[in-house]
């Protein structure tokens, strides 16, 4: 057991943090709003390799493994970033999962939940920008384009997403009885990711909140000196590295194929939306009547923290899943 | 991070087991709930422990104490002794080194800790036990609470104020008191988890100047050293155990409409639910003791973090569990109608202790706001 980051995830964590830390900056987090999407950023993430180092066809077979991207997506999530690096990453581990290539332009998502009886793919992650999706229609999973133009609906999370039908051309990447399956792991990775970058920015929604308790006074004391403040932060960055932990075992199961990867990806993505609600809530709420007002960035982070789960639909509804992968004796996906 | 079970674990599993089966006196199954002990099997353990366990892998800790629990093996009653050994192996005298610590790691000696008083709880350093040195020996007067073990123990490792001048934490001095030095009294004080702690009480008890523990006023140094010696992962298995026992009661129990309690939604993600928890619980302890077994500098928070959360988590699990098994949750253990053996109602009773003992809830909180977040320190000095 090592509790340590390895050389290749601090290097990751260096390069990433750096990158954001100087481009993803809260401004233009703010100027990205509505939409949530810089071309500018998102070009700066193609040169550190987003998401072509998630594919093994990218990179002469070594690709990024799950503990590393992890690593990627929690600086992500750390500086609110607006690019759609969970679903990109995620996308592009479904091709290499098919022997597919990743397409040289435009921009290629997950449809985390099937179309609707017309056939559309409603409040698409990243469907805004995004040209193709991998996506489970009827019994295939397939790589499809989006026809027409797309309509950015406003959001909470500022994310990009739109409603979108997919094309008429399609690359089928895996049909029949192993279409769903395959389909499931591509959901494990991305509630894994989604879980990792919520680590983030529950974390950094946490450190502001600290400095700001450490500053503002209140009844002639610092209003972290209290203990109804001072202990439920003791508990949130305790229970934040709980959680941080988890994702990483659940990452390193699904590089081992670890026969518990399933019930771990569960776990974490169950815990850590839950999580990022309740500290950010209560990140929001030690900054008082400032908290509430759109001036101020802790309201960014609360936002997110119950948007991005919903990409996929209730977070709550993990448990079940996790249950029917404790209890239910088949091997699991 | 790296999470592989070591290649001889499941080897390492079935060694544990069929020590325990070798070992464990038949008599003091079904009474783990009083905390019994047993001298012999005592030195069984630790000699087992010094040839078994390497002390490099936090996975052999953790593997240990499952192991025990899943067995119905109550092991908290050593921990004080392991913590002391150490200690004194670190800041002892030479004589405490070659004569007194190697009867800890032998099992010739059990230590309880005398720390808390009646009048001060938490506050460790407020302790009003007096030592006074007359001539060359010793003379301590004053009371002791939750000396758990001290009616098997052969020394209590007591902490007294030698200084009343000096600012509180600055005139502690501690002693290895053995139990049956004339003036030593135990009194036993029942607990509503059905073991019983005790109540120590001094009276003019003379012990030498070769049982004092560091320096003379340095007590509150040697409290640090012994503290950071508490082991995650060491007695902090109940919640595995009775997450073991919920999966095991669900599915073996019929419900109303769907057959087996474990295909109900409800009971099913209640179950679950106290899953995540636990396996939180096992990578915060395992952390630690990697930490530990490694050399790695630990964190001031992570220690306080992993006992705060795992008998939080408990607790938490335990009223709800017991709740879930309905009405015979009341009848207690190894009385006619009692649900697994009347586990579920022990963990009731159980976790308020958890939750104050070795450190209350919110002494773990502060430790973590002002040492690990950096904020104001609200108690006073």
């Amino acid at each position: 057991m090592d509790f340590s980051l390895t050389d290749e995830q601090n290097e990751l964590q260096a390069a990433f943090g750096r990158m954001f830390d100087e481009h993803a900056t809260i401004a233009a987090v703010r100027a990205a709003e509505p939409v949530g999407f810089s071309s500018d950023l998102w070009q700066r993430l193609g040169e550190l390799g987003i998401p072509y180092m998630a594919s093994g066809r990218a990179t002469d077979g070594v690709p990024a493994t799950m503990s590393q991207l992890i690593v990627v997506a929690e600086e992500y999530g750390r500086r609110l970033a607006p690019v759609p690096l969970l679903e990109s990453v995620t996308a592009a581990r479904a091709l290499d999962r098919a022997g597919v290539d990743i397409p040289e332009s435009g921009i290629v998502t997950i449809a985390l939940r099937q179309a609707d009886r017309s056939g559309s793919l409603n409040l698409l992650a990243a469907g805004a920008v995004a040209t193709k999706a991998v996506a489970l229609i009827g019994d295939a999973l397939v790589l499809t384009d989006l026809a027409g133009e797309p309509r950015f609906l406003s959001n909470l999370g500022s994310s990009p997403i739109a409603n979108r039908v997919p094309g008429d051309r399609r690359t089928v990447l895996i049909a029949g009885a192993q279409a769903h399956p395959t389909f499931d792991l591509a959901l494990n990775d991305w509630k894994v990711l989604v879980s990792a970058a919520l680590v983030g920015l529950a974390g950094e929604a946490h450190r502001i909140t600290l400095a700001y308790v450490k500053e503002r006074k209140a009844f002639g004391v610092p209003i972290g000196w209290f203990q109804t403040v001072a202990h439920r932060l003791a508990d949130s960055i305790n229970d934040l590295d709980g959680s941080r932990i988890l994702i990483h075992k659940a990452a390193w199961a699904i590089d081992s194929d670890d026969e518990r990867a399933g019930r771990l990806t569960s776990m974490a993505y169950s815990y850590s939306t839950e999580l990022a609600e309740r500290i950010t809530a209560e990140c929001l709420h030690f900054h008082g009547g400032i908290g509430y007002t759109l001036e101020h960035d802790i309201q960014l982070y609360f936002r997110r923290a119950a948007a991005w789960p919903q990409a996929l639909g209730d977070p709550r509804t993990e448990l079940a899943t996790l249950a029917t992968r404790m209890f239910d004796g088949r091997r699991e996906s | 991070m790296e999470f592989s079970d070591p290649p001889e674990a499941a080897d390492f599993r079935e060694r544990v087991r069929a020590f325990f089966a070798q070992t464990y006196p038949e008599e003091l199954r079904g009474r783990r709930f009083e905390r019994p002990h047993d001298k012999e099997f005592f030195r069984a353990v630790l000699n087992w422990q010094r040839e078994h366990l390497s002390g490099r892998d936090a996975y052999e800790t953790s593997a240990f104490f499952q192991e025990a629990a899943q067995a119905g093996i109550e092991l908290t009653t050593h921990a004080p002794t392991r913590m002391i050994a150490e200690t004194l192996e670190d800041i002892g005298t030479d004589q405490q080194k070659t004569d007194v610590a190697p009867r800890m790691r032998d099992g010739d000696y059990l230590i309880a800790l005398g720390l808390t008083e009646p009048d001060a709880g938490s506050d460790l350093a407020a302790a009003r036990t007096r030592a006074v040195l007359q001539g060359d020996e010793w003379v301590i007067n004053g009371e002791k609470i939750y000396t758990s073990n001290a009616q098997h123990a052969t020394h209590v490792f007591l902490l007294t104020r030698t200084n009343t001048e000096a600012p509180k934490h600055k005139g502690l001095t501690v002693f290895l008191v053995p139990i049956d030095t004339p003036g030593v009294e135990v009194r036993p004080l029942h607990t509503l988890a059905y073991h019983h702690t005790n109540m120590t009480l001094y009276r003019d008890v003379h012990i030498p100047d070769s049982a004092r523990i560091g320096e003379v006023d340095g007590g509150w140094d040697v409290m640090k050293v012994a503290l950071s010696r508490e082991q995650a992962g060491e007695g902090s298995t109940d919640l595995h155990e009775l997450v073991r026992q919920a999966i095991l009661w669900a599915e073996e129990s019929k419900a109303p409409d769907t057959g087996r309690m474990i295909d109900d939604p409800i009971v099913r993600q209640r179950i679950a639910r106290a899953a995540i928890d636990l396996e939180v619980a096992t990578l915060l302890a395992q952390r630690s003791a990697w930490a530990t077994a490694t050399g790695v500098p630990k964190n001031p928070g992570w220690g306080p973090g992993s006992k705060l959360f795992e008998t939080e988590a408990y607790a938490r699990a335990a009223a709800d569990f017991f709740a879930m098994v309905g009405p015979a949750a009341v009848i207690p253990f190894e009385e006619e109608g009692a649900v697994s053996q009347g586990w579920f109602n022990y963990c009731l009773r159980d976790s308020p202790v958890r939750l104050i003992g070795g450190g209350v809830s919110e002494v773990m909180r502060e430790i973590i706001a002002e040492r690990r977040l950096g904020l104001p320190r609200a108690r006073p000095k």
